[in-house]
């Protein structure tokens, strides 16, 4: 139990790396309250009633990080629920394969809303509750593309060299209440977006091998690797480090 | 129990992090094997972690010498040929070291012997043995000066440095043998390595004013970041390097 009795957001967890994050802090006997956009709110709700089952406690808002208001909202519904913050996972975000010539400003202006935007909104909003209860802790899910460029990936890749920066400078601004702010930057891992991903290339099968050839350690990761880390910097265990940035890639950035 | 049926090596364990690492550990039901070159600092460390029910070994080694790495690979290979985890500690951060211009070539040799021979040494024996299992992990301590420098200690920064690339050398090349390597980068730790900066007020005011949490860190909170990286929850953790500095302000 490395996290009883802590109050945690975590968005974007009705599947993949989110929802394995939900249920690892539950496990480790965290609230955790959870959020979705309203088309995916049944497999969020899912995920609570799951959660709620194995004996964990855990709430659902249908909310679009995107959206300033949404995010009250949850906000508002997690105290409503339990009076405090500690955690904030920033995990919702979405991915675009495209160049920047083939980007309309539409298609740019979306995945920066919800990728860089949406974690701006949601830290925003938690810090002063964070602040009330004598620090935090906030994780976000940046990428291996906060530190290398994917061909055809441009509005993706920036706006995780985004996140990356903006983890940087909000643990400069907040480390004196006690508010620590780090950064997981997870290689290809095994989530519904990642075989959606592979489903439009020509050839699903052999963009896999591909995609499993680009990590040293010869397979694609799983969500609960990526999980761990963040349960790590949730903990107190992680206590002396703020501004920080992990890589949970299989050795992906170590090739050439 | 994050550590069950694993067995670590651990160099530089008779103090500072190297000990509160070893200790760490065998709370996680770990069996150690530890080395320094000061065996009767080391020979208590080892007294401590068995008296409280763990499991652990100690040889005196000095980790630049060839033969005595040899020698405690051939002393150990057939009794421990499960070693999980490789964790490269000893190093040192030498008063003396300098600017460039001003540093003795003696000076230089010896710190990077220490610092980066030293840990090549362990690497080159003991792969062999960290590869039988599927699962193992080499971890490395670079330091902030691996990414930053330093401005006085020239030798110390390269040496720290060069783990960086070293380490992910070799995750690159063995992460098929499901080998991991990763880098501690530690900030400052209140440990005897920077006892000098400790007893000047004024440097320590400093250092604790360019840290965000502003303090020192613990050898425990090197101890933390050790365990997860060293545990199985690190499987897609490789060719990485992590820091633990309290958020050093640049
Ligand atoms: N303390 C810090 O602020 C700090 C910061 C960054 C990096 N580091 C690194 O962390 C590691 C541990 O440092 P520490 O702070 O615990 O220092 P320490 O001086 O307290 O401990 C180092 C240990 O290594 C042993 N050692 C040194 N040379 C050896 C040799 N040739 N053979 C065998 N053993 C040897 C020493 O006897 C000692 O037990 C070092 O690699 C150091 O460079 C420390």
């Amino acid at each position: 139990m490395r996290l009883e009795n802590k109050v945690s957001i975590v968005t974007g967890a009705s599947k993949g790396i989110g929802k394995t994050i939900a249920e690892m802090f539950a496990i480790h006997g965290s609230k955790v309250s959870i959020c979705s956009r309203s088309s995916s709110e049944k497999e969020g709700t899912k995920v609570v009633e799951e959660i709620v089952e194995k004996g964990g406690e855990a709430i659902y808002t249908t909310a679009d990080v995107s959206n300033y208001d949404d995010v009250e909202k949850l906000v508002k519904n997690t105290l409503d629920q339990w009076g405090c913050i500690d955690i904030l996972v920033n995990n919702a975000g979405i991915g675009m394969l495209k160049s920047i010539e083939n980007t309309s400003t539409n298609e740019w202006k979306n995945i920066m809303e919800n990728n860089v935007e949406s974690i701006f909104n949601c830290t925003k909003i938690v810090i002063p509750h964070m602040r009330k209860n004598g620090g935090g802790s906030i994780i976000n899910l940046a990428s291996v593309a906060s530190y290398v460029g994917f061909a055809d990936d441009a509005a993706y890749c920036a706006s995780k060299g985004g996140v990356l920066m903006l983890t940087r400078q909000t643990a400069l601004d907040y480390s004196k209440e006690n508010i620590r702010v780090n950064a997981i930057c997870p290689g290809f891992i095994e989530t519904p977006e990642l075989i959606h991903y592979l489903s439009q290339t020509e050839n699903p099968a052999l963009e896999r091998e591909k995609v499993i050839a680009y990590h040293p350690i010869g397979r694609i990761g799983s969500t609960e690797e990526v999980a761990n880390v963040a349960l790590f910097f949730a903990s107190d265990e992680s206590s002396f480090v703020t501004g920080a940035d992990l890589a949970v890639d299989g050795g992906l950035l170590t090739k050439p | 129990m994050r550590l069950k049926n694993k067995t670590a090596l651990i160099t530089g364990a008779a103090q500072g992090q190297g000990e509160a690492v070893a200790k760490r550990f065998s709370k996680e039901n770990c069996n150690l094997i530890l080395v320094d070159k000061n065996i009767k600092k080391l020979q208590e460390v080892n007294d401590s972690i068995n008296q409280n029910g763990g499991s652990s070994v100690c040889y005196q080694v000095d980790v630049t010498n060839h033969n005595n790495v040899k020698n405690l690979f051939d002393k150990i290979k057939s009794g421990f040929d499960n070693i999980n985890i490789l964790y490269n500690n000893a190093g040192v951060y030498d008063l003396n070291d300098a600017p460039t211009g001003e540093l003795e070539i003696k000076k230089f040799d010896k710190i990077v012997e220490i610092n980066l021979k030293g840990v090549f040494l362990f690497c080159h024996y003991f792969i062999p043995i960290l590869i039988q299992n599927k699962n193992s992990v080499i971890l490395n301590v670079g330091s902030v000066a691996s990414y930053a420098g330093d401005m006085n200690a020239h030798a110390y920064a390269a040496s720290k440095g060069s783990m960086l690339a070293f380490t992910r050398s070799i995750a690159n090349y063995y992460g098929k043998y499901g080998l991991r390597a990763n880098v501690i980068c530690p900030g400052f730790i209140d440990t005897p390595m920077v006892e000098t900066f400790m007893n000047d007020m004024n440097i320590k005011n400093q250092i604790i004013n360019s840290t965000m949490l502003g303090r020192f860190g613990t050898p425990d909170d090197v101890a933390s970041l050790a365990l997860f990286l060293a545990s199985d929850e690190a499987s897609f953790i490789t060719g990485s390097n992590y820091v633990v500095d309290g958020g050093l302000i640049k």
